[in-house]
């Protein structure tokens, strides 16, 4: 059974996305506690970072270095110095939450008709999150530069793998395809200090392999085929096979760093946006 | 349901050898490989790293073989034909068992059905006395048979034509008393009443009737223009549906009645031949009219002059009238001496008187002449069989010579010679015309310039058709075509046949050409039976047929017979069903096929995960139920212990510690034997507070003073042996601010001397080894009671008071409904600081009493098995 992109942009899903986002309402006190932290919000949306660059506000002193302008030598600061020193001013950037969903052919694959396909689960979860972001004057992009609007970016970049970028970000994905492949995809994060979070979305039959008898499996999007003579005799060994699939996906995720939360689509999806959540907030 | 004892039995035991045959079923199974499914499926990279094994699908399941056999068994079983009676019938084997047969036609109607309750009783009985009385016809009487024999008689038994003779078999009885069965036809018989008394005399008990027939018979059926008057006997008056039927077995009409009699419309140019109930299988349900079989006799008059050879009008008539009749040609008194139905007369000019005499009784008689005019017939316009017989001799005829030929207009829709076509090139040179029209003269077809082409009169019962041209090409080219043949053939199928006076048939040998046999059906013989005296009624010697006399007779079963339904006594007593015991043929094989059929529907099901998770679900809720209904009072799953947190002066500061409670209960309630059954807040005067163990007090930014009740509340709580677990929260905020908050919400406790907790603190082992405590802020600390001052406390050296500054409730509180990474260990190692302290709480020092290790654990395997 498989769903198309239609399906990701009927009232249906943007109505579970509201009410997904309501009842994660009690969280925007987590944005709220951003108060207290080091960093805090502006109205206007943007906010310091603690790092050097275009700015107003002082943020440090250091010594010139070779190849620098003089130009920038603070010459008061200097006086009181052994060294020449440059003045340095924080930061302003805008607040910036990125959303990449995978929407290769295989997330809209669905084991049956009763359940929502992995790409309605991600669309669900990025429209509430990227609602409730907007709500604390955070600004959701996807990874697309022409997008008329955020669900239509979504499905625009859906297509292809993201190019990292230097703020937080959420990635929802099935992870179907080789564990080294997904590994090599998420190791091009790596180095970028800010809070990523790793959704992985699975149809309940991916995790379970809950099938008897003789099948012949199809994947339309590799074009590949197996028969399995004896599903039942094969489910324990596959199920341990998918978890080192997802343990070795986490593991390296969890290196970059990634915070990981996973579900599938027999569950309800709202501890899973949560978790997503959770993982982001602390960059802002 | 039985009052006597029963008797299991099968009717055909061979087949019960098909049993042994059953372990094949296995053998049989493993050789047909299950079908091959198509799914899609996108994680195939994950099977295609899984070694398949060897392939035992061919092996279908245990339920699967089982369900198999069984269902074969059921049908193995219901070949086998088992049955279940009782045995009050064989007790006796000397007691004598009658059987009387009304054995006339009627008893043929669902014989087989009636009498197979009698049979089954039959076949169960083993006495060698029966004797067998078929009151119509005694010498297919039988004696003393057993119960192969009996059966055999019933089912091969012939009802024959006639009547039954009661007296007769009276004589045929003996003195002995016997169980009687008795089938009647259903038709009330002459002296039937003495018959019955005589057996309810010799019976055993009540005489077991079997079900009367539902029979209906055609008693008579009266035909006149166009309609026939039908007369049904109606046994059960039920719907009879009834068709009139041509000789060739066409239906020409059909209709369906409830009732004793019904007019039936019967079309123009349609003859039939007999009528017939249908669902009927005697030979009541057939009705013969003297139309069966007959053809007309058709006599071609040849003219009194030259013989034209193939020019001559006979020629022409003749080889039309021939196709399909019995043809004969001659002179007027020679045809009609013959026997002909009907006459046809060419062109000629004139008859004698003697002929025109004998002409006009022919069709006051019921003949039919058919005239074609010409030349010859215009020279002689007094023609009496035209005219003058009919009307006034001054009616002559006038030939009118059309300058052109002349086109036949369409026969109309009312016209017996409706739907003929009439071919483009038949065209009508000359005709003749009446001067004078009679009357009742009926002009059945024109030329297209309005002269009657074909015209008709009644003469008597007879009648008179008028050809008003040539029956030779010299006026129309009618006779060169088949139109010619097809308007004769419609005026014979509308001229009477057989409606000569009856000849007195005793003395003549006649034929039976046809018979209806026992079952309904006529048969042409082919070799008729020579007959010498036809009786006004059907006989065992002569049957329901048709005659050959001089005419064809039609003889029916209901001839000179009427019929009333059938009285019987009130001992006469329907054989019930029940006492001759339930075969289970019928239900083992239901049963068998529904087991085949179930085999398909369960796999489809079980295949279903929905339908599988249903089922899981439906055998864990019986489960449960079963559970919950052998003991209502087992105990709940739950510990009956609640998360409490102090009601503060801040809502928002009460439901993030509500919050956080819950997302800590999930969590020692999924990793250890804690199971809390809820979370609920507490104020601190509150007498509650003293049934939990711990408290948990998150202080909000501006925590109020204590008041002295609320001190004291606490106070002794912690006295007695409970621990306030306080979150400033404080770790990301100003030190002094929070020192501040601290020692006002800490006023008037009292608050033994702390310290941070040591290494070897049992808050560090209580349940996860601990080397930090991080909450929400990292690096944060807990203070608990020195180790000197809790070594001497009352309290088993449990600190009644851990305050820390991480902001736990945060990470507990965003644990609730969720679920964190275990890589990320910078919500898990607030978790696991919640889980220690209340481990901690719970379980005290026990951690640290290593002395008692042993006796502890034995202790707790006794306490909670």
């Amino acid at each position: 059974m498989n769903h198309n992109i239609s399906d990701l942009l009927n009232p249906h899903i943007k109505k579970l996305s509201n009410e997904l986002s309501q009842k994660l309402k009690i969280f925007d006190a987590a944005f709220e506690r951003n108060t207290n932290l080091e960093t805090i919000p502006h109205f206007d949306g943007r906010r310091k970072q603690r790092k050097s660059g275009i700015g107003d506000e002082f943020f440090q002193f250091r010594p010139l270095q070779a190849n620098e302008s003089i130009s920038l030598i603070d010459w008061r600061a200097s006086a009181k110095s052994d060294n020449l020193q440059i003045k340095q001013k924080e930061i302003h950037a805008k607040n910036r939450l990125y959303i990449w969903l995978d929407l290769r052919p295989s997330m809209f694959w669905v084991s049956r008709d009763n359940l929502l396909s992995k790409a309605q689960i991600g669309m669900i979860v990025a429209l509430a999150i990227s609602e409730i972001a907007r709500k604390n004057q955070i600004e959701v992009r996807t990874f697309t530069k022409t997008q008329k609007s955020f669900a239509s970016g979504l499905i625009e970049s859906g297509k292809y793998a993201p190019a990292p970028v230097a703020a937080p970000m959420i990635i929802l994905s099935d992870c179907m395809h080789e564990t080294d492949e997904i590994c090599e995809f998420i190791g091009k994060f790596r180095g970028i200090n800010f809070p990523k979070a790793f959704g992985i979305i699975n149809d309940s039959a991916e995790c379970d392999f809950d099938f008897d008898g003789r099948i012949n499996f199809i994947d339309k999007e590799n074009h590949e085929t197996i028969i399995i003579e004896d599903c039942q005799s094969l489910q324990e060994k596959y199920k341990a096979e998918i978890q080192d699939h997802f343990s070795k996906i986490c593991a390296t995720a969890s290196e970059i760093p990634f915070s990981v939360a996973k579900t599938d689509n027999s569950v309800d999806y709202y501890e899973f946006a949560q978790s997503l959540l959770n993982a982001i907030y602390r960059g802002f | 349901m039985f009052g006597a004892p029963l008797q299991f039995g099968f009717l055909f035991p061979p087949a019960l050898f098909a049993l042994f045959a059953l372990p094949l079923v296995v053998w049989v199974s493993r050789l047909i490989a299950p079908p091959l499914i198509e799914k899609e499926f996108p994680a195939i990279f994950i099977l295609k790293r899984l070694k398949s094994p060897p392939p035992k699908s061919q092996k279908p399941p245990l339920w699967q073989i089982l369900l198999r056999i069984t269902a074969l068994a059921f049908v193995i079983f219901a070949i086998a034909d088992p049955h279940i009676k009782p045995r009050n019938n064989v007790e006796n084997q000397s007691e004598k068992i009658e059987i009387f047969i009304e054995d006339t036609f009627a008893q043929n109607q669902d014989w087989s059905q009636r009498c197979e309750p009698i049979i089954a009783y039959i076949e169960n009985s083993i006495t060698p006395n029966i004797d067998i009385y078929f009151i119509n016809n005694p010498t297919a009487n039988l004696k003393n048979q057993n119960a192969a024999q009996t059966i055999k008689a019933l089912k091969s038994a012939q009802f024959l034509v006639g009547e039954n003779n009661f007296e007769n078999t009276i004589k045929m009885l003996g003195n002995e008393k016997a169980r009687i069965f008795y089938f009647g036809d259903g038709i009330k018989s002459p002296k039937s009443q003495a018959f019955f008394d005589t057996l309810s005399v010799r019976a055993i008990g009540n005489i077991n009737k079997a079900a009367l027939p539902n029979v209906k018979i055609i008693e008579n059926v009266q035909t006149s223009e166009n309609q026939a008057q039908i007369k049904v006997f109606n046994s059960a008056n039920t719907l009879t549906h009834l068709n009139a039927m041509s000789f060739d077995g066409k239906i020409i009409n059909s209709v369906e009645f409830t009732g004793a009699s019904f007019a039936m419309q019967i079309p123009k140019n349609s003859r039939p031949a007999y009528y017939q109930i249908l669902d009927q299988n005697h030979a009541g349900a057939i009705f013969l009219t003297e139309n069966y079989g007959a053809k007309p006799s058709i006599g071609i008059v040849k003219d009194k002059g030259q013989d034209a050879g193939l020019l001559s009008d006979a020629h022409f008539l003749n080889a039309a009238a021939s196709l399909e009749n019995i043809v004969k040609s001659g002179s007027v008194t020679e045809l009609i001496k013959a026997g002909a139905d009907i006459l046809v007369i060419g062109d000629s000019a004139g008859f004698s008187n003697s002929e025109t005499a004998l002409l006009k009784t022919f069709m006051e008689n019921g003949g039919t002449i058919i005239r074609f005019l010409g030349p010859k017939s215009l020279a002689k316009p007094e023609d009496e069989i035209l005219t003058g017989a009919l009307k006034a001799p001054e009616h002559n005829l006038i030939g009118q010579i059309g300058p052109n030929k002349i086109n036949i207009e369409p026969f109309s829709k009312d016209s017996i010679f409706s739907g003929l076509e009439i071919p483009a090139n038949v065209l009508v040179e000359k005709s003749v015309l009446l001067e004078e029209a009679h009357n009742q003269t009926q002009i059945l077809a024109k030329l297209s310039d309005g002269a009657p082409l074909i015209s008709q009169e009644n003469f008597g019962k007879g009648k008179l058709f008028v050809i008003h041209t040539s029956a030779t090409p010299i006026w129309s080219q009618m006779s060169l075509s088949p139109l010619q043949f097809q308007i004769l053939e419609r005026i014979f199928d509308n001229s009477n046949i057989n409606f000569k006076p009856k000849t007195d048939n005793s003395r003549i040998t006649g034929y039976l050409l046809h018979e209806i046999d026992s079952d309904g059906r006529i048969n042409n013989l082919s070799n008729p039976k020579p007959i010498d005296n036809l009786p006004p009624k059907t006989d065992a010697t002569h049957p329901p047929g048709i005659y050959s006399f001089n005419q064809n007779i039609a003889l029916n079963v209901a001839q000179s017979r009427s019929f009333e339904k059938a009285q019987y006594p009130d001992n006469f007593k329907n054989f019930d069903e029940k006492t001759n015991g339930i075969r289970l043929r019928g239900p083992l094989f239901l049963i068998g096929l529904l087991l085949l059929l179930s085999e398909n529907i369960l796999r489809i099901f079980l295949n279903s995960r929905i339908f599988r998770n249903q089922i899981a679900s439906a055998l864990i809720a019986l489960a449960a139920l079963l559970i919950f209904t052998h003991d209502a009072f087992a105990e709940t799953k739950k510990d009956n212990l609640k998360l409490s947190y102090l009601i503060t002066n801040d809502q928002k500061t009460d439901n993030k510690a509500k919050l956080a409670l819950i997302g800590l209960a999930q969590v020692l309630e999924k990793r250890t034997n804690i199971e809390p059954s809820g979370v609920i807040g507490l104020k601190p005067d509150s007498t509650e507070i003293f049934k939990q163990p711990i408290l948990f007090w998150l202080l909000p930014p501006n925590a109020n003073q204590l008041k002295p009740n609320e001190a004291e509340n606490l106070n002794r709580f912690m006295a007695n042996g409970g621990i306030l677990f306080i979150d400033t929260a404080g770790k990301g905020q100003n030190q002094n601010q929070t020192q501040a908050n601290l020692r006002r919400a800490l006023s008037g406790l009292i608050v033994p001397p702390l310290e941070k907790v040591p290494q070897n603190h049992v808050l560090r082992k209580s349940f996860y080894i601990l080397q930090g405590f991080n909450g929400f802020y990292q690096n944060a600390e807990i203070w608990v009671e020195t180790a000197n001052s809790a070594a001497s406390n009352s309290l088993d050296g449990v600190s009644p008071i851990i305050i820390g500054d991480g902001d736990w409730a945060t990470i507990w509180a965003l644990s609730a409904n969720s679920q964190f990474s275990p890589f990320d260990y910078t919500k898990e190692v607030p978790l696991r600081v919640g889980v220690n302290i209340y481990m901690y709480a719970l379980t005290g020092q026990y951690k640290a009493d290593q002395l008692h290790i042993d006796a502890i654990l034995k202790r707790a395997k006794k306490v909670k098995p």
